[in-house]
């Protein structure tokens, strides 16, 4: 039950999605705008209010990078109209500078920042306990435990930022993000959706002014924290010696192994929803009368240093216990949060019977992988095979998009994969130290605008030779096909072609990724110009996500035709399933390739890479007719 | 329903097989009889063509998304090698209905026989179910549609133990998807069929005893 079918429900229960009961909470709390830059695990917010914009009459974008959908929801908020922005915990590193000044500002009305953190890193480089913003930031941190209470605590903190003129933090991770659970639903009202902006020195914070809101500022966190004292989606439960305290996810885990160990009712609970600031007087209350205080917690203590800064601060002398006993690595689980509690009450641990012992298998690996018709797989398949034929010395700096798999067997084409747009920046520091190497730089339509565009003019003002491969299947098609601003709207669309050679590039070819002789022929020619003239070429690789091009030719019934090995062709040369590596091409028994009809999606991109000819289609087809599907 | 306490599926499968419509279906038809569920989905980069693993947790008392190790009751396996990467989610004697399709991992010369797969899996403590989901799917034209007939088996031995009723088909009906629908809830019969034609009544017994000791 997406959002947008369950749109015209004013009660009852559905099934949603973490992000999707966000998105649903910020309906009925009026919410006027609403933009974000796709992160996994964040991108339902937005994603799903995006659908429902046009019934409702909001305004919802998506945006060229974090920074960008933050401060175009930090005006709207200024303006007295409710915003909400979301990002994966790395897409606030890159709205990091609004961040910090959005609690000198302060707004209007309710603004809600949601930050989706990955523990345990299941589609992120890093793992980062954004909570810890809240700290540097003066910005409030709240964190549900499942989507019903997502729901009623998105909410909730529209008034609440809207009463303390502040923005607050909604922090979830993957296992609420993507957890799917019931919720109670509520009526939409009628969003406010313009607004007035009121200058003032607030708003602008040079120096002089900064000074004098910065000492606002202090005072503000202050009441915020007084004010959490009554907020009513922290609460303590069951009484005993021990206090376990324990928020979001974790408290989830935490009292479900609470019943499982038959601690129920027999240990008192602090569930705390508030993180930042944590409420001094109700942690003073909870402790009353224990002995000994564990928090479960996951990633970086900040809970345990809070507490325990509380009850220093109070000179109350109970035992904490927290980092000794949690693991600070990778996501909670149940097994964790009753390993805790059990430690912490000395218990002894219970060994389960196990399916586990009698027999093993050496279960191969299964990475995720280039979809069958993906473009970039006869794109990394030429590349790698004319380095090889060539011996090109070359480093490959990669970025964040489905081209970092690329990193795998067979292509092995990303020397690094660091952060956003890190790509050409890292190209052009290793352009200037690795003289006797070919840098090349990997990046996709969607990472390019988001934050490729100054390293590139950096690169072309200092003269950094590296050739630059822009893969543009114009979509953000890792995160689940959000556009980008290649994607054509209408045929409006930001063409990387000129950007490039607005901004000084001189060597700029664009290139169908299928076209594995052109590939070649122009990736060599790159590599010489850059050798030559001591200056960046970019390459742009244009054909559309082979989900989105498939898609529309579903949809307009266009007649997929697979592909076959003609066996007595064939000469088990292995090219195709060794190095294309195309999921639908298997090995048989005898070495010879067979293409799998129910993976095949009939790309064709297979057939020019047979040696021998050998792959055709089951029955005649009109490539050409198709070719407007993918481009 | 006799479901007072909670149940544990988890679905396996490789990314693009529809594990997660399939857990949907479990949790939706639960939801209709008033009992909530917890899908832990898998998201983002392990779908394209990767390992896939989702948690269905059913029942009022279910806070968390995960089910640990070893205390899965049922394990729906879309594919062959990722029901042996995860066959240990399962508690002893927990069952596992698996179609019986092998996805070799792209890229890799795998040595790995399908066999050699079911031998695994037949000598774990389990109980194991095999299907012809992806078979049956097939034949029918829609290939995309195992995780139906995959969903009629789970629902074949969960009115086998006691815990759905018949009554149930209806409330199926009405949550399958449009698109197809004929041929989707012939799938779904046919995978209760399957499951039902496999298991005897003292078997029934036995994972009853099984399923119950907590149910």
């Amino acid at each position: 039950m997406s959002l947008k079918r369950t749109l015209s429900m004013s009660s009852g229960t559905v099934l949603y999605l973490g992000n999707e009961a966000i998105a649903r909470g910020a309906l009925e709390a009026g919410v006027g705008v609403a933009a974000a830059y796709p992160g996994t695990p964040s991108s339902e917010v937005i994603g799903s209010l995006i659908e429902v914009a046009s019934d409702i009459g909001i305004y919802v974008e998506w945006s060229t990078n974090e920074k960008v959908a933050f401060e175009l929801c930090w005006a709207a908020a200024l303006s007295g109209v409710r915003a909400i922005t979301a990002m994966k915990h790395v897409g606030l590193n890159v709205a990091a500078d609004a961040l910090m000044s959005s609690a000198y500002t302060g707004v209007e009305n309710g603004f809600i920042v949601v930050s989706a953190d990955d523990p345990s890193m299941w589609s992120s480089q890093n793992e980062q306990d954004n909570r810890l913003y809240g700290l540097i930031s003066y910005v409030p941190v709240f964190e549900p435990e499942n989507p019903g209470e997502a729901k009623e605590l998105t909410k909730y903190l529209f008034d609440f930022s809207s009463k303390i003129k502040h923005p607050v933090m909604l922090r979830t991770t993957t296992r609420l993000s993507h957890t799917r659970g019931p919720v109670d639903l509520g009526p939409i009202p009628k969003p406010k959706t313009t607004g007035d902006f009121k200058p003032g020195p607030a708003h602008v914070l040079v120096p002089s002014n900064a000074r004098l809101r910065r000492v606002e500022l202090l005072k503000k966190l202050e009441a915020i924290e007084k004010e959490l004292n009554a907020f009513p989606f922290n609460r303590v439960y069951g009484d005993g010696k021990l206090l376990v305290i324990a928020a979001g996810i974790s408290h989830a885990y935490t009292s479900e192994a609470v019943s499982r160990l038959g601690l129920a009712g027999r240990v008192r609970v602090l569930k705390l929803v508030s993180v930042y600031p944590i409420p001094e007087e109700l942690v003073l209350k909870a402790v009353e009368g224990v002995d000994e205080v564990v928090v479960v917690e996951e990633l970086e203590p900040l809970i345990e240093l809070q507490v325990r800064s509380i009850l220093h601060k109070n000179d109350i002398k109970v035992r904490v216990v927290g980092r000794e006993l949690n693991e600070r690595a990778y996501e909670m689980t149940l097994e964790r949060a009753e390993a805790v509690i059990r430690r912490a009450l000395g218990m002894s641990s219970v060994s389960k019977a196990a399916n586990t012992e009698r027999v093993q298998l050496s279960v191969p690996s299964r990475p995720p992988v280039f979809c069958p018709g993906c473009p970039y797989r006869p794109l990394f398949f030429e590349l790698r095979r004319v380095i090889n034929q060539e011996k090109i010395k070359a480093v490959f700096a990669g970025d964040i998009g489905c081209y970092s798999l690329a990193y795998y067997p067979p292509y092995r084409l990303q020397d690094t994969c660091v952060e956003m747009g890190g790509s050409i920046g890292l190209a052009n520091g290793f352009s200037k130290v690795l003289t006797d190497t070919v840098v090349v730089s990997v990046i996709g339509d969607s990472t390019f605008y988001h934050a490729g565009i100054p390293a590139l003019i950096d690169a072309v003002y200092y003269e950094h030779p590296q050739v630059i491969l822009v893969l543009d299947n114009m979509v953000t098609a890792m995160t689940g096909h959000q556009p980008s601003p290649a994607t054509r709207v209408n045929g409006r669309y930001v063409p990387i072609e000129k950007l490039v050679r607005g901004i000084g590039v001189e060597f700029v070819s664009v290139v169908d990724p299928y076209d594995v002789a052109k590939v070649r022929g122009e990736f060599l020619k790159a590599i010489e110009y850059t050798r030559a003239r001591k200056k960046p070429a970019v390459l742009i690789f244009r054909r559309k996500c082979a989900l989105v091009a498939l898609d529309e030719m579903r949809e307009s019934g266009v007649e997929i035709v697979t592909y076959v090995v003609d066996l007595a062709k064939c000469v088990k040369c292995g090219i195709c399933y060794n190095f294309f590596a195309c999921p639908a091409i298997v090995r048989m028994d005898d070495g010879k390739a067979s293409i799998d009809a129910e993976l095949c999606v009939g790309c064709g991109a297979c057939a020019p890479i047979c040696p021998v000819h050998a792959i055709q289609p089951i029955k005649q087809v009109d490539q050409e007719r198709l070719v407007k599907y993918w481009f | 329903m006799k479901l007072t306490s909670e149940l544990n599926i988890i679905v396996t499968g490789v990314g693009g097989q529809g594990q997660l419509f399939l857990s949907r279906l479990i949790a939706e038809t639960f939801l209709r009889l008033g009992t909530p569920s917890l899908i832990a989905e898998t998201h983002g980069m392990s779908q394209r063509g990767g390992s896939v693993i989702v948690h269905v947790r059913v029942g009022n008392t279910v806070k968390a998304p995960l089910i640990p190790r070893g205390e899965a009751d049922i394990m729906l396996g879309l594919e062959l090698i990722e029901a042996a990467r995860y066959v240990d989610y399962l508690r002893v004697n927990g069952v596992a209905i698996v179609n019986e399709k092998l996805i070799v991992p792209a890229g890799q010369s795998l040595k790995l026989k399908k066999e050699e797969v079911l031998g695994f899996l037949s000598e774990k403590p389990i109980k194991l179910i095999l299907v012809r989901s992806s078979q049956r799917a097939a034949s029918l034209g829609v290939p995309l549609s195992a995780n139906v007939h995959m969903f009629g088996a789970l629902v074949a031995l969960l009115e086998a133990v006691g815990v759905l009723t018949p009554d149930i088909d209806s409330i199926v009906a009405s949550i399958l998807p449009k698109r197809m629908l004929d041929q989707n809830l012939l799938l779904y019969r046919e995978g209760k069929g399957d499951v039902k034609t496999q298991l005897g009544s003292e078997e029934v017994e036995k994972i009853k005893k099984v399923l119950l000791e907590k149910l």
